[in-house]
């Protein structure tokens, strides 16, 4: 639809309601009109087959050690709590700058520049988690057959402390925690490590770039890959065919270009990755203003919110919410032919980039034709814009590309899925985005600025992602009524982060590492539980169980006073702080406290991926999705976190 | 201003007109003979012989609108012929060029024919509305040409050549600059081209990014109350050299190798003295050997507090590998062994224990406090024993100038930022170190012999020995002296720049940077070839791979070398947001009165500018991959796009947004004499961006005189654009396609006659004539920035 029908359907919608209230009481007649003018649209909807995974991504490194902190010891039996707080007493006395004495209760209030990188007991008291027991420890069974559900035997942990928000989903039971998770190709310990043993590693360890490229990529192994996961999750089969003519990309970025979405030459065109702004569509201005030179300035739309270039008058100027879908300017058909008429998806034979950059422009007029009229049609209001506003309250900006900006224009997209498809039969089914946030990289004083600050927009930003979800509905098969539960249950997000960091403080921050704390939340997720292999699993354990590895030899553990650390160290059960002998007696951490990953994060995204419709056929394999994922879990990659 | 209010204007009052009865009583005294430009028709009498005074009194009375009798009274003339002649010539007549004949052009054509030096013939500021001719200099130059105004040549294949190449090697071309280049010695184009990267080679370097920030700096901190002085600084120096200095091959290269041995403001660069200092160390260098630009990048402050190299302690078991690694991989070598052409091989270029070797080989350095050398008794630093009468030491390891406890203001601290690190004894590390090992090849330079056999897996095997302290023989690291430091860092950079994949590296690099995205390798085999030997024995020789890349045939005349259709399709590239922004600006020599460029803000923004600013990528990885395949038609050909990373759906838009909306705007200096000529007709200070305290004399504004001189005929507008903006490259029914637009009667069509001032038939705005034209210009500027050709440099 062109946007002057949209502006035809307008007026007529604005004469209807004029004409019903002047009429007095509006008619059954004068209201139908109404419906039948807007069309199927106009509420606020997913179609009934949607799914999306949006994925976050924290650029730089997650300090993962704050993101997930031992709270409260357990017991071997995980019948009665640990009197003592050992466990976090270890914590604080790694991440300070060991100036501090030996652990005995909690180190003083370090916020600030002096090196000590660790929060007190009583600034995560509101964010711990509760304990997870066992019934019995003498079963031979194991704890969560079938997945990879972490027991925590009667110890607590405590999220970062500012994610209150976040711990309210994990206990609404819609937010999983997947812990000690990062590239992997073939399970790692210690003293394979060490001694430069065990299987391939993934290439450029602790290298920014390169890990980000791991996560992303699905293929850790490779230097430089081309394509990225969901590039591939997009261009399968079973994905495109759902979302046939579309008339946007099944994945959207609003952070630019990255390696997650890059596609191989052969994908369909629905699966090439289509970039948006937080606040704009990138809509083409064309030299058609009133005179050609005329000085535009920022102006005020009819809702308040301030558009640059936007024109108040013009029907282009969303009401409801600060998402700007248009410009107001009108095209001037002339002016715009050689251009328009030259963007096409043919080859012009002269040149390649010619030929791409028309593509690309091609591909950026038509979406943001197609999300304006869907905008247009219905446009984000309240339901969308509303919880990220209360972020404002919190004193957090939805400027620019900040993260609440990013999501909110997620939203919006989703709320729009059910316009976008090729025709009003088909709407789009499956969409992928791809979202970030900056300014992990905390080596230096920065990270007592840093590492509050980021963590809190992470909490908040989600959290309103989530109120949004909920508030769109989710239309049934047969486009009468409206299926039970909202969005939130169509739509899984997970965050990345190229590596965790050291536990130790160097001083001022904490340097690079390899393993991560990472969460998935969505309304098919089995929340309100942690994920992930046994920190201190064998090599020879990871390579014959798929979950925590409670086989006899753990057992024997367990039976000897130790407990399953879940990738989660430290512990008391760790050898002493003795330089030299520090972590020791873990198998996946190593002397500066990097975690060596017990899941690959191949595994977090393939279990999201088989939920997403991927068949459970392709995911693994050379040519699969996921084409290193059954080296790194020979035994199965479902980590059994999605309903 | 609106067009409405503008046809709402007074007619212009004469300020300049001489009273009509003193002129006539100053003719009467005499009956001067016409100045020499006779050809021009002011003999409107008809007589046998123009009379200055019949004639000139005959114009200022015509002008005023008299008519029949009165016209001619007293005169002797026939009304009809006088009205006849002058109605027939009134194109000859708009001295102002406003496009009529009126009471402006009369009173320049009296002061002309009584002789008044030409400088005179225009009032300062009269010279009357709508004046595309507003100072006596152009007028004289359209009475010296007869009264005809002056089209430009048509475009010859040489000036597309010239144009073409001006693109790949500077920030772009404009008229002159292509001209300037067609008066070169050679027989050819090709032979111009190397005159003129001589001549650039010859070119002194004449400003200093450094010295620009100081003296911006003296100058803030003068002003009552003193001003800020803000951290974009050095991207305004950037924009004054990238924009104006004449040595713009340097420039360019300056830019290239930024974005290869890349530092930048977004990350641990953030002092404006540092990135200016470090683009002055790639300036100053370029020309040079590359082995001298990678030994000074190392030691540059701003790489070292870019990839945390700086402090770097050597006492550490783990050294930082941050610079060791993107050294090896991102500035020199590359992650795998390269073929003599730039293809890769499988095998691994270093391990993680090289990248461990070099992390140790750069410990140990830090800031140069350079007034603890020389002293500064202003300052009460005493160069014997470099403490200051506030007891601090001079230099330490801890040293900065950026927080130096006098502040960052303590002027003599700042040249810290401009000095390359020094080694601090007792902070490198004494350990072996594990460089590069790689086997010896054919053609080793004299310079490599000894870095060759280091680096060859049957002699040493790449391993630089652990330091052995003089008189102790232990390898404590305590031992280690400045000199020593100095020995591994040598030796390290020797290690690096002998080896065999350097070439074919940052020749590739440059290729793609400066001429194509997908160079055959051939084409970077030869370049490699000429950077490991310039055919004097000299690896590394900067002049000499700079005219390996631009004067390659498959650079100059690409169809002879790329013999198919598939490959010539791949030649080319996608022009840096940067470069097409800088193009615009220099075609048409955009100016700031004051000498600031201050481009600062927002180029970088997705959504509204242009996402690129300079100094400013993302990360250590430059703002796109050298190697990155966009999908669509450039990773279908096997080719590489690496510009089309940044090039997202959002920023094509908002790309073109920010170049439409620059060429068609105006500016805050608004006036009628810069609608009419051109000059200053957009510029950088849109009044919807204009800070508080903006100067006028900030503004960067450019000269669009010629293409209002030109606007009438539309195949000359888009010959003209075509050549300075696109490189000749738009095709014939393109171009036709340019000119139906601009011309269509719903666009802005040429008004058909001067006379039909005020409002003229056609067009979107019933524009009148003057107006119209400003509105052909810049509807041509925004066709011209909206073609792919305009995008694509091929």
């Amino acid at each position: 639809m062109n946007p002057k029908d949209i502006q035809k359907r307008r007026d007529f919608l604005k004469s209807a309601t004029a004409m019903a209230v002047g009429g007095g009481l509006p008619t059954i007649d004068a209201l139908s009109n109404v419906a039948l003018a807007a069309g199927p649209v106009g509420v606020t909807e997913v179609g009934a087959d949607y799914k999306a995974i949006v994925c976050v991504f924290l650029y730089g490194g997650q300090d993962a050690s704050n993101v997930l902190i031992p709270y409260q010891d357990g017991n071997a039996t995980g019948t009665a709590l640990g009197a003592t707080n050992l466990e976090f007493d270890r914590y604080a006395h790694d991440r300070s700058n060991f100036s501090t004495a030996t652990p005995a209760g909690d180190p003083p209030v370090q916020n600030s520049s002096s090196g000590n990188l660790a929060y007190t007991r009583a600034q995560l008291a509101a964010t711990a988690l509760p304990e997870t027991t066992l019934n019995s420890i003498t079963t031979t069974a194991a704890p969560s057959a079938g997945g990879w559900t972490t027991n925590t035997y009667g110890r607590k942990f405590a999220l970062h402390p500012n994610y209150a928000e976040l711990k309210t989903i994990y206990d609404a039971g819609k937010l999983a925690v997947i812990a000690n998770v990062g590239p992997l190709i073939a399970p790692i310990n210690r003293a394979q490590w060490y001694t430069g043993t065990g299987g391939a590693r993934p290439v450029n360890l602790y290298s920014h770039d390169d890990q980000q490229k791991g996560w992303m990529s699905g293929t850790a192994n490779l230097a430089n890959p081309s394509i990225g996961i969901a590039g591939r999750i997009a261009s399968h089969t079973a994905i495109s065919s759902l979302n046939p003519g579309a008339k946007i990309s099944t994945q959207v970025s609003v952070d630019g270009t990255n390696t997650f979405m890059l596609t191989a030459p052969s994908a369909p065109v629905n699966a090439i990755a289509y970039q948006v702004g937080t606040g704009s569509i990138g809509r083409l201005q064309t030299a058609t203003t009133t005179p050609i030179w005329t000085t535009v300035g920022t102006v005020t739309c009819n809702t308040g919110s301030s558009f640059i270039t936007n024109n108040p008058a013009s029907p282009y100027c969303v009401t409801g919410g600060p998402i700007r879908v248009s410009n107001g300017y009108s095209w001037n058909a002339p002016m715009m032919a050689p251009f328009n008429n030259r963007m096409t998806m043919t080859s012009e034979a002269t040149s390649i980039y010619n030929d791409q950059w028309r593509q690309t422009m091609r591909q950026s007029i038509d979406t943001e034709v197609a999300i304006s009229t869907a905008f247009l049609n219905s446009p984000p209001t309240e339901e969308i814009v509303a919880p990220f506003e209360a972020m404002k309250a919190s004193g957090l900006s939805l400027n620019g590309g900040t993260l609440g900006a990013q999501l909110r224009m997620v939203a919006a997209l989703i709320r729009a899925s059910n316009q976008l498809g090729a025709n009003a039969a088909t709407p789009v089914k499956r969409q992928i985005f791809f979202v970030s946030i900056g300014g992990f990289d905390t080596h230096g004083t920065e990270f007592w600025t840093n590492n509050p600050n980021n963590n809190k927009q992470i909490s908040k930003a989600i959290s309103a992602f989530w109120t949004a979800m909920g508030n769109v509905k989710i239309r049934d098969a047969a486009g009468t009524g409206f299926l039970p539960g909202s969005a939130q249950d169509r739509v899984t997000l997970f965050t990345m982060t190229e590596f965790g960091r050291t536990l130790d403080s160097n001083g001022n921050g904490s340097d690079h590492g390899w393993g991560s704390h990472q969460i998935v939340l969505g309304g098919a997720v089995k929340g309100g539980k942690i994920y992930g292999q046994d920190h201190n699993i064998t090599a020879t354990q990871a390579a014959t169980s798929p979950y925590m590895g409670l086989n006899g030899t753990t057992r024997a553990d367990l039976t000897a006073g130790a407990v399953p650390r879940v990738g989660l160290p430290p512990d008391r059960y760790s050898a002493p702080n003795t330089a030299g002998l520090r972590c020791n007696g873990l198998n996946h951490m190593l002397d500066r406290g990097e975690l060596l990953p017990t899941t690959s994060s191949d595994a977090v995204v393939a279990t999201v991926a088989k939920w997403f419709g991927v068949p459970p056929a392709d995911i693994t394999g050379a040519a699969g999705v996921f084409p290193t994922l059954a080296t790194a879990h020979p035994n199965g990659y479902d980590m059994g976190f999605m309903n | 201003m609106s067009f409405t209010r503008l046809s709402h204007l007074p007619r212009p009052s004469l300020p300049a007109l001489p009273p009509l009865a003193r002129s006539i009583a100053v003719a009467a005294l005499a009956a001067l003979p016409l100045a020499a430009q006779a050809i021009c028709p002011f003999n409107v009498a008809g007589g046998v012989a123009p009379d200055a005074l019949r004639d000139g009194v005959l114009l200022v009375r015509y002008a005023q609108g008299l008519r029949g009798a009165t016209l001619v009274a007293g005169t002797g003339a026939t009304a009809a012929t006088v009205e006849a002649t002058i109605a027939a010539n009134t194109a000859q007549l708009d001295m102002n060029g406003n496009g009529q004949f009126d009471i402006d052009d009369a009173a320049i054509i009296a002061r002309n024919v009584f002789k008044f030096p030409s400088p005179q013939w225009v009032v300062p500021g009269a010279a009357g509305a709508y004046a595309t001719r507003p100072h006596s200099e152009p007028v004289k130059a359209f009475v010296d040409a007869n009264c005809v105004a002056t089209t430009l040549p048509g475009t010859t294949t040489d000036q597309t050549q010239a144009a073409r190449f001006l693109i790949q090697s500077t920030f772009g071309p404009s008229r002159a600059d292509i001209a300037s280049f067609m008066t070169l010695a050679g027989a050819n184009h090709k032979a111009r081209a190397g005159n003129w990267i001589n001549a650039q080679f010859a070119m002194p370097r004449t400003d200093k990014h450094f010295q620009y920030l100081l003296d911006r700096k003296a100058e803030y901190d003068a002003r009552i109350p003193p001003e800020n002085f803000y951290s974009e600084m050095t991207r305004e120096a950037f924009w004054k050299q990238a924009l104006k200095s004449q040595d713009q091959l340097r420039q360019r290269l300056a830019f290239a190798l930024s974005e290869v041995l890349v530092v930048s403001s977004s990350g641990g660069s953030d002092n404006p003295f540092e990135l200016a200092g470090y683009l002055d160390l790639l300036a100053d260098n370029g020309y040079g050997n590359f082995r001298d630009v990678l030994y000074k990048m190392s030691l540059s402050p701003a790489m070292g507090r870019y990839l945390s190299h700086l402090r770097n302690d050597g006492s550490s078991a783990t050294p930082n590998e941050n610079f060791a690694r993107e050294l090896l991989q991102l500035f020199a070598v590359g992650l795998v062994m390269l073929n003599p052409d730039g293809t890769p091989t499988t095998t691994p270029s270093y391990t993680e224990d090289t990248v461990k070797g070099f992390a140790k080989a750069f410990t140990g350095f830090s800031y140069d406090d350079p007034y603890c050398k020389v002293g500064d008794p202003s300052y009460a630093i005493t160069p014997s024993t470099c403490i200051d009468v506030y007891g601090g030491t001079h230099p330490s390891w801890n040293w900065e100038p950026g927080a130096d406890y006098l502040g960052p203001n303590f002027p003599p601290v700042l040249a810290g930022w401009n000095r390359s690190m020094i080694p601090f004894p007792g902070r490198h590390s004494a350990l072996s170190k594990q460089l590069l090992t790689y086997p010896s090849y054919a053609g080793v330079v004299s310079a490599c012999t000894s870095a060759v056999s280091l680096a060859s897996a049957g002699v040493n095997g790449g391993l630089l020995p652990a330091i052995d302290t003089t008189g102790s023989g232990v390898t404590t690291r305590t031992k280690v002296n400045a000199t020593q430091a100095y020995a591994t860092v040598n030796a390290a950079i020797d290690n690096v720049f002998c080896h065999p994949n350097v070439g074919p590296f940052i020749g590739k690099h440059l290729i793609k940077f400066f001429v194509t995205s997908t160079p055959s390798p051939a084409y970077v085999g030869r370049v490699a070839a000429v950077f490991n030997n310039n055919g004097s024995g000299v690896r590394g020789d900067m002049q000499a791979v700079l005219r390996a890349v631009l004067l390659d045939d498959e650079a100059v005349t690409p169809a002879t070398v790329l013999t198919t259709a598939p490959e010539l399709m791949k030649f080319g590239k996608l022009r840096e947001p940067i470069l097409r922004l800088s193009s615009i600006f220099r075609a048409f020599n955009a100016t700031a009165t004051s000498g600031r460029y201050q481009l600062h803000y927002g180029l970088e923004d997705v959504e509204y500018g242009i996402s690129q600013a300079p100094l400013q990528s993302p990360t250590v990885f430059n703002y796109f991959n050298p190697d990155f395949s966009p999908p669509g038609p450039v990773a279908q050909s096997n080719a590489l796009g690496p510009e089309f990373q940044i090039t997202t759906t959002t920023a094509i838009a908002s790309t073109q947004n920010y170049f439409g909306g620059l060429v068609t705007r105006g500016n805050q200096y608004d006036n009628l004499a810069i609608r009419q000529t051109g000059i200053g007709d957009f510029g950088n200070c849109d009044i919807s961006t204009v800070a508080a305290n903006y100067k006028p004399a900030d503004c960067v504004i450019s000269d669009l005189s010629d293409l209002y001189a030109i606007q009438a005929d539309s195949n000359a507008l888009f010959d003209y654009l075509n050549l300075v903006l696109l490189g000749g490259q738009l095709s014939p029914t393109n171009k036709t396609l340019l000119i139906a637009a601009l011309d269509h009667v719903n666009a802005y069509p040429p008004c058909a006659t001067p006379a039909s001032l005020p409002a003229c038939t056609g067009g979107v705005n019933n524009a009148n004539w003057q107006n119209r034209k400003r509105e052909r210009v810049k509807g041509a500027l925004w066709l011209a920035v909206h073609t792919p050709e305009f995008q694509i440099q091929r």
